[in-house]
């Protein structure tokens, strides 16, 4: 067993990313393997150095019972693998390990063996200098193992490769298995989920700059993927829907005017609730995992992750309300007062005359996770008449920009409206702005379904594109007041979604691509205008030409601020900002790039109800592909939650 | 204890330094001997002699240098501290060992390159002087080059030491190192016929204090014998002292513990 107390560094440690740390106190027991997690900077080296006292501080660690300096061997007690970079260039690595057992008196032969642990047996004779990282991060743990200590105290193993950390996990877990202790320091906690027992995580303060222990808990408490899952909710009727929240055993935590964050239950469930309670949302989103609180994946605000946001003209972006949580309100046509007054007010429940949609439905319209894909263009939206013929409503998505954003336009319109907007959407697209042509027009973007409306993408055989939403981030729209039953579970009470294009549309929420689709084909049951059907030769001839880039990209990666690679790489070109944009349909061509927009066009009926009538269609032109159905497309949304 | 000195003599053991620079001084040095052999057999002057004969030591006085600064500084330089740390926990004893594996190891390279030069002066002298060795001067034998070989040593030593300490308190490995190593073969010499010169009382002191080991029948075997006193004057007018004369050796002994102390201080405190 391992002790460490109140280990205190006197010094910034070495490095650009190192700094002090103080009062770090955790156990490594045996048995287990331990991991102490923390960013970059955040003194995980420290710590482990100052536990082998080769750090100046303050404190003391113990191995069982004993300080570092009082073993004797040390190599025989405690394996050290803290710096792989620690060799002489000159040695080979027969010689390297010679000093090792040389101090420790480990016999010779043993050198043979721990090199064949390592997989360096040929490379006995080499000199260290000619080792590459990740050969040098195995020497390094091969020297650790050298002793046959009974705990290993190991630094992240950064250098090595997949194959690499395969071996590097099954080696810790065997060596746990023999009752002996491991100590693990990682960056990355999707590193040794599945291989930690036991989690220490280290944060460093941003006041004082100080780095110290959080928390040490078990690693299922970290590494709980729906535990750890925060969905950032927005919706004028905060209040409500934070009470039907509660009653699902969602934690809660307020992120400004009219947003929340939401713990314990995922974005599905979320929607659901919110459908059945007949609350409308204006962004349903996953912004992070729990531990974020550790400063272990911190997520990038979500100006950060739309470059092209800040760099739009005044004139064109229109008012501009920034909200708290980063997330910015770009009002065209309404004041921004009004807007702002819509978040905060909280309208009375009185939404006697909604029909609510029986529980299921809002599961129907998720699509599964291997196939991504809520992605509605903007030139494919189209306004289609719901099932009453009181609104329409009418959803676009921009992809304004290829590898930087994506907008959803969101309008609801009255029945007056209705009829233009059906028209082929040429409300915002027959002025063919600027953002209109350059959006992606995914040839295979599912729709997305607002009010009683669901349009769904065309099929296509092309992989599902970068910019096509995951099912993580599907955008949920609240039903308005006329929301009527939507297929899927309710597949009893309600045509099932999925049908040919002409019939009554009847979601009520987003409804993205079906996996099990082999074309794609959405999960729709939306009447298409035949103007849609003019919509993708259109968009495909804006489409630019030649390879996307990240066309297979894996979007859980940027959703949940996870996947180093993926955030240096891609970050900034592929993680759209969600932006909740209240607009009109005459403005939003001249929007900027913003990824997701709701413009709204309040109708009668639902400003009767007390309630913002959005509705959101999603208009993708050429659903000729059979589609699947929303029950399947639950189903298999609910096996990749699974 | 034991742990640190099997670690740190494996730890020399295993440098390219110390295996390398040893045999090389050696060549140097007998290359040296071979030369002053010759100048005698060709009747060149006694100066142009004493100046092979001298040379014939700085080989061990760079080499002790060299392997002295290896020993710390090859540590400091590749990241090995940690390693070292975490196999012998223990700085002091690190400390022990290392000064004392280091110093034995200058001595015995001190000791190599001497019998080097001497073999090679004495083989040459008896290859240029094979037809008759009764016309080898007077004095130029081989003997008093034999009694230069403990000064050598004793110099090297003083050397590896200061080695040592450069290692530890310099960060320009490379760069110190040459800096090092001409500091103990010119500068030192320079600066100990300057400091004789300048200060006559300690030169007088000096030369009585050698006098008097000359006088005892061991201690007498560790001074250069006189034929090795005496450095040939520079045109300037200063007057080098032999690095292995006892002056050099003291001056660089000094030196040499006190940048072994200031380096052990570093190294506990690091």
């Amino acid at each position: 067993m391992i002790e460490a107390i109140e280990l205190t560094s006197t010094r910034r440690s070495r490095g650009p990313g190192g700094g002090p740390v103080a009062q770090v106190s955790f156990d490594v027991y045996p048995g287990q393997v331990t991991a102490l997690l923390g960013a970059a900077g955040a003194g995980k080296s420290t710590v482990l150095r100052m536990m082998a006292e080769l750090e100046p501080g303050a404190g003391r660690t113990l191995f069982s019972g004993r300080p570092y300096h009082a073993l004797r061997p040390a190599v025989r007690e405690v394996g050290l693998a803290l710096n792989p970079d620690a060799v002489h260039p000159g040695r080979t690595v027969q010689a390297h390990l010679q000093l090792y057992s040389a101090a420790g008196g480990v016999p010779k032969a043993r050198i043979a063996e721990v090199l064949e642990v390592a997989g360096l047996s040929t490379q006995a004779a080499v000199r260290c200098g000619r080792l590459d990282a990740g050969q040098r991060q195995r020497l390094a743990i091969a020297a650790a193992l050298l002793g046959d200590p009974s705990a290993l105290i190991l630094d992240e193993p950064h250098a090595l490769d997949s194959h690499g950390m395969s071996w590097f996990h099954a080696l810790i877990r065997a060596y746990a298995a023999q009752g002996r202790t491991v100590l693990v320091a990682a960056t990355d906690p999707e590193s040794l989920a599945g291989t930690a027992d036991h989690v220490v995580i280290l944060r460093r303060d941003d006041e004082d700059g100080v780095s110290r222990v959080i928390a040490s808990r078990s690693a299922a408490e970290v590494f709980d993927e729906h535990r750890a899952l925060v969905v950032q909710v927005r919706s004028p009727q905060a209040a409500r829907l934070a009470a039907a929240l509660e009653t699902e055993g969602a934690r809660l935590s307020a992120a400004g005017p009219g947003a929340l964050q939401v713990r314990g239950l995922d974005r599905a469930r979320i929607g659901e609730v919110a459908h059945l309670a007949g609350i409308c949302l204006h962004e349903l989103s996953e912004i992070g995992h729990d531990d974020d609180v550790f400063g272990l994946r911190p997520v990038p605000r979500q100006k950060e992750l739309l470059p092209g946001l800040t760099s739009v003209p005044a004139e064109d972006a229109g008012p501009v309300t920034p909200w708290s949580s980063g997330v910015r309100l770009i009002s065209t046509d309404t004041p921004p007062s009004e807007i702002e007054e819509a978040e905060v007010i909280e309208p009375a429940p009185e939404t006697a005359d909604v029909e609510q949609s029986p529980v299921g439905e809002a599961e129907t319209s998720y699509a599964p996770a291997e196939q991504p894909q809520v992605a509605v263009d903007s030139q494919s939206s189209a306004a289609v008449p719901n099932g009453d013929g009181q609104a329409a409503a009418e959803v676009s998505v921009d992809m304004s920009r290829w590898r930087q954003a994506a907008a959803i336009t969101l309008k609801a319109a009255d029945p007056s409206q209705a009829g233009e907007a059906g028209s082929g959407n040429e409300t915002a697209g027959g002025e063919a702005p600027r953002w209109w042509q350059t959006a992606a027009s995914p040839p295979k973007s599912a729709a997305t379904v607002g009010g009683n409306e669901t349009v769904g993408a065309e099929a296509g055989q092309e992989p599902p594109r970068w910019w096509q939403t995951p099912p993580s981030s599907q955008q949920a729209v609240a039903p308005a007041g006329d929301v009527q039953p939507v297929a899927g579970a309710g597949a009893d009470e309600s045509p099932s979604v999925g049908s040919e294009p002409g019939e009554p549309a009847q979601a009520s929420t987003v409804a993205p691509q079906v996996a099990d689709d082999p074309n794609g084909s959405h999960v729709s049951d939306a009447s298409v205008p035949p103007q849609m059907a003019e919509a993708p030769a259109e968009m495909a001839a804006a489409e630019p030409p030649g390879p996307r880039r990240g066309a297979n990209r894996a979007f859980g990666t940027f959703r949940r601020g996870r996947g180093k690679a993926a955030e240096a790489d891609a970050a900034p070109e592929s993680e759209p900002e969600v932006v909740v944009t209240a607009t009109s349909a005459a403005s939003a061509p001249s929007q900027p790039a913003v990824p997701f927009t709701v413009a709204a066009a309040p109708s009668a009926a639902a400003e009767a109800d007390g309630m913002t009538p959005w509705r959101a269609v999603a208009a993708r032109a050429g659903q000729q592909q059979p589609q699947g159905s929303v029950a399947e497309a639950a189903s298999a949304e609910q096996e990749a939650s699974a | 204890m034991i742990a640190a000195f099997r670690y740190e003599m494996r730890r020399l053991g295993s440098l390219r330094a110390t295996r390398r620079v040893p045999g090389v001084a050696a060549a140097v040095a007998a290359g040296l001997g071979v030369a002053a052999a010759l100048a005698v057999s060709a009747g060149a002057s006694e100066r142009v002699v004493a100046l092979f004969r001298l040379a014939g030591t700085l080989p061990a006085l760079g080499a002790a240098v060299v392997i002295g600064a290896a020993a710390s500084g090859h540590e400091r330089h590749h990241g090995m501290r940690y390693v070292t740390l975490a196999v012998v926990p223990r700085r002091t004893w690190l400390t022990v060992a290392k000064t004392t594996l280091t110093a034995l190891l200058c001595a015995l390279t001190g000791v190599v390159v001497a019998l080097s030069a001497t073999l090679g002066y004495a083989l040459a002298l008896a290859w240029a002087y094979a037809g008759d060795r009764t016309l080898i001067p007077d004095g130029a034998a081989a003997d008093p080059v034999l009694q230069g070989v403990a000064p050598a040593a004793a110099a090297a030593t003083a050397a590896g030491v200061f080695g040592l300490a450069v290692g530890w308190l310099t960060r320009w490995y490379r760069t110190s190192v040459v800096v090092a190593v001409a500091v103990v073969g010119v500068g030192l010499p320079l600066a100990a016929g300057r400091l004789l010169t300048g200060l006559p009382a300690v030169g007088d002191g000096l030369a009585r204090a050698e006098q008097s080991l000359r006088d005892t029948p061991v201690l007498s075997a560790l001074l250069n014998p006189r034929v090795l006193t005496a450095w040939p004057p520079l045109r300037s007018g200063l007057h080098p002292i032999p690095p292995t004369s006892l002056a050099a050796t003291a001056l660089l002994a000094i030196v040499a513990l006190a940048g072994l102390v200031a380096g052990a201080v570093k190294w506990q405190r690091s």
